[in-house]
């Protein structure tokens, strides 16, 4: 446990030595951290609170890492969300039934749409589909919901995001924004 | 990308890339002076299409592009345009009077300050354009105005050159900027992503002369009824001085919205070099099989910088492949392989042009059957 450790955060400064308890802790602690904000940030992407964990492909092999055991309370068992391929979608046309997207691959790490489908509008929510309009942004997962009792099945999942308002303080900060690109610039 | 070499000085050349959506077309005037419009993003490079060609047969972009035109504004059709700008230090940058305007500018930024949209606000690349410009001198486009003159001394054919901008008016300019103002958010509006809808009615149209050859770049203009707007106003732009186009890059994907009979007519010469973009998004495919045979009527010289069926699905696992399946049907790639069209002429030689086609660029007739 503690080798691990010690290569994902420190492997040529301690690799020869044992790590002590209180380094041990500092790590637990640090690791639990990124991981509740790693779940805050999905959720609030999500504008949900999802009643099971989610966790990516990559801390499903950490796992050990993230929970060690140093006597502290176990979490309550709750359902796992294994995310296999997970898409930002904004819609670019909506139709009678259906509506057109352009896809971002986030777990190919892309930050540019190089992907489209085709979405029945019976696949999104009730409470979304207001937001089904061009320009709407949502999320795409696909994954494996694991419950507590140990069945596996497969999901397809999307949520239209409820991103941030624009805020009096966006605008302004917008607008000063705007003014000084437009200084700067000396227009012939 | 390094299937030929860098034109000769005497040489002109115009490439077109297009990668299904957005294009770049990048044109040598001789004596290493290159233009560069628009850019785009191929796949096979992080580098914007012009820019990686220009590498690949060893041309240095930093001192050898002297201008940039940017003709249009969203991040849909000019992706990599801020690395153009920030690669290439001597160049002017020209855009179109609507993306000076501090209406543009400030509703450009409304949606990209504290954007969180993975994609993109829409604006992102024109924001970060206008950044670039910080204490440089960019010119504002407008119908019939002379972007630049090149002397032919130093263009190494003694051949002078001259770029106009046969668009927009003054009327396409208000239109664009009354377009763009109805989609200003308002506070306690729930952020959304800009649309590229909308965007046509403000694209430049550019007029190019070197010598005996004439090249018109019809941009994404589409054909409206009113007289003081569309083609009708580039018909009777001041620039081209009744001579006719020997290269048509055709306007707006070869669609039926873009085409203009008295442009035809009036504008383009008998059977010219006609190049185009295909276009592979939503429900649209341009151009169509209609589209692409209604060209061919008026010249035998068209080419695609690629054809429709040419595009490959991500490989993917095949769990995620059944559900993709069980949700979409099928998930479509948005671009097309790097396609790229060269034309070649040598200014003191036979008047032949050379047309390369390269990674699945193709004759139009491939697209009409």
């Amino acid at each position: 446990m503690s080798d691990t450790a010690s290569q994902l955060y420190s492997p040529e400064d301690t690799s020869s030595r044992p790590l002590d308890r209180s380094q041990l802790i500092k790590q637990y602690l640090e690791e639990r951290d990124i991981r509740r904000e790693v779940e805050k940030r999905f959720r609030e992407s999500q504008d949900m609170n999802p009643s099971f964990e989610v966790v990516t492909s990559k801390q499903v092999s950490n796992r050990d890492i993230l929970t060690p055991n140093f006597n502290i309370a176990p979490e309550k068992k709750r359902a796992v969300f294994q995310v296999l391929q997970e898409w930002e979608g904004h819609v670019i046309e909506v139709c009678d039934d259906h509506f057109s997207a352009e896809l971002v691959d986030i777990t190919a790490d892309e930050s540019v749409a190089m992907e489209e489908a085709d979405f029945s509008i019976d696949e999104v929510s009730g409470s979304d589909t207001p937001l089904v309009k061009p320009g709407g942004v949502f999320r795409w997962s696909i994954g494996y919901l694991r419950s507590p009792g140990g069945t596996k099945k497969r999901v397809s999942q999307i949520v239209f995001r409820r991103l941030p308002l624009w805020t009096k303080k966006d605008l302004q900060q917008a607008e000063s924004l705007a003014v000084k690109i437009s200084g700067s610039i000396n227009w012939e | 990308m390094t299937d030929i070499e860098a034109p000769s000085s005497t040489e002109l050349e115009v490439s077109l890339f297009g990668p299904g959506f957005g294009e770049s077309i990048l044109i040598h005037l001789g004596a290493n002076s290159w233009i560069i419009v628009d850019s785009c993003i191929t796949g096979t490079s992080d580098l914007p299409a012009p820019i990686a060609y220009l590498r690949s047969i060893g041309v240095d972009p930093s001192s050898s592009v002297k201008v940039i035109v940017a003709t249009h504004w969203h991040d849909d059709h000019i992706r990599g345009l801020s690395t153009i700008v920030d690669h290439c230090h001597e160049a002017e940058f020209c855009c179109s009077m609507a993306l000076s305007r501090q209406e543009f500018i400030s509703n450009a930024t409304k949606f990209e300050v504290n954007n969180t949209i993975v994609g993109g606000s829409g604006a992102r690349e024109i924001v970060k354009v206008l950044n670039s410009l910080n204490g440089k001198s960019p010119k504002r486009a407008i119908a019939g105005m002379l972007l630049k003159s090149f002397p032919g001394s130093d263009l190494g054919h003694n051949c002078n050159a001259e770029l106009w901008a046969l668009s927009p008016s003054d009327k396409q300019i208000d239109q664009f900027l009354s377009d763009i103002g109805s989609l200003s958010p308002s506070v306690k509006q729930t952020r959304f992503r800009l649309s590229s809808e909308k965007q046509n009615n403000g694209s430049l149209v550019l007029w190019l002369n070197v010598g005996d050859i004439k090249i018109l770049l019809g941009g994404d203009l589409e054909e409206t009824t009113d007289q003081d707007t569309g083609w009708t106003v580039v018909l009777s732009s001041e620039g081209r001085e009744g001579n006719r186009a020997n290269i048509f890059k055709i306007p707006h994907h070869g669609s039926i919205t873009g085409y203009s009979s008295d442009v035809w007519e009036h504008m383009v010469c008998e059977s010219p070099i006609a190049i185009l973009t295909p276009f592979n998004r939503g429900s649209k495919k341009l151009p169509d099989k209609d589209d692409a045979k209604r060209i061919l009527c008026h010249t035998d010289d068209a080419f695609s910088t690629s054809n429709h069926s040419n595009k490959r699905n991500k490989p993917r696992d095949k769990i995620v492949d059944k559900m993709i399946k069980e949700t979409v049907g099928k998930i479509r790639p948005v671009q097309v392989s790097s396609g790229r069209i060269t034309i070649r002429r040598n200014l003191d030689g036979d008047g032949k042009y050379n047309v390369y086609l390269n990674n699945g660029a193709c004759h139009l007739s491939e697209l009409a059957s």
